[in-house]
């Protein structure tokens, strides 16, 4: 694995076959339990009903989804809940769309060497935002509530075996998007950053 | 050095005359999210110069929290809305609590 650098216009790593059918096996996954957390209960018509009337915005069962769509509000549970239903839908799509976007871009092959990951700079800040929602998926599932946590996962005497397969995903993730980052930021601060969707005001588009 | 320690009044001054929006958007720690990122999420989505970013950052990394934005409860809205697009953890308030 080699951290992203510039190259013809878009953000180049390079990654092995495993590691790119390992990651991009995260993204999809995380993407369907998005998508399992939204679906009712298989053939059950009245549960089918229920989440055609408002399950998509109820409040997620598994913590690692309430996670990536978190409470609007700490003590107002009425302005949570509005919240939910106003954004969750939306809020669901988009970042199902990032993590399979990220799992196209570590399963195609457009660079020059066939270990290339090439991320475009308008995808960039879609990928960056599905990196992170893998890692905070799988730093619920591994029970990181603490910065101290987050460093002492890497002490694999200390991790359980069935928990390393998680760390060493986590890590690779984490190194990867410190390196994507580190160059949208500098591109940003440059004045060449792609922002699609809300570009600040008097930023040049291109 | 009052040289050095201008620039951060100014900072605390903009913090306080936003007080009067009634809404604020908060952004919370996490053990998670790195540094860089927050940062850039701080200096392209708000539009943040690099320094105000870097210490709203450093804010939320060291004190638990900061305040992010402030307005009506709609911008505030968009603003969660964003940050959890982004991965942030963030929450809307009244302003004041």
């Amino acid at each position: 694995m080699k951290p992203f650098r510039r190259a013809r216009g878009a953000y180049v790593a390079r990654l092995t076959d495993d590691e790119r059918a390992v990651l991009a096996a995260a993204a999809t996954d995380v993407a369907s339990m998005l998508a399992a957390d939204e679906a009712p209960q298989a053939g059950d018509l009245l549960a089918g009903l229920a989440h055609d009337l408002g399950r998509s915005t109820a409040r997620p069962d598994d913590p690692a989804v309430r996670r990536l769509l978190p409470d609007a509000s700490r003590d107002d549970e009425e302005l949570a809940a509005e919240f939910r239903r106003l954004t969750q839908a939306d809020l669901r799509a988009s970042k199902s769309a990032g993590l399979l976007l990220l799992a196209r871009v570590l399963t195609e092959r457009p660079g020059k060497r066939p270990s290339e990951v090439v991320v475009e700079r308008a995808d960039a800040r879609a990928v960056a935002s599905a990196v992170t929602d893998i890692r905070l998926v799988i730093a619920e599932r591994l029970g990181i509530r603490t910065d101290e946590q987050a460093e002492a996962i890497y002490d694999l005497d200390a991790v359980p075996a069935a928990a390393r397969q998680l760390v060493a995903i986590y890590g690779a993730l984490s190194w990867m998007q410190e390196s994507l980052v580190g160059l949208m930021l500098d591109d940003a601060r440059a004045g060449v950053d792609v922002t699609p969707q809300s570009p600040p005001p008097g930023e040049p588009s291109g | 050095m009052p040289v050095i320690a201008e620039p951060e009044q100014r900072v605390e001054e903009s913090t306080e005359a936003a007080v009067a929006d009634p809404w604020v958007t908060i952004v919370w720690n996490d053990p998670v999210n790195l540094m860089t990122y927050v940062t850039y999420v701080f200096e392209t989505y708000f539009g943040h110069p690099p320094a105000k970013a870097e210490k709203l950052m450093r804010q939320v990394h060291e004190q638990g929290r900061a305040v992010v934005s402030s307005g009506s409860l709609e911008t505030m809205e968009l603003d969660v809305q964003a940050m959890h697009g982004f991965g942030l953890w963030a929450t809307l308030q009244r302003s004041g609590q």
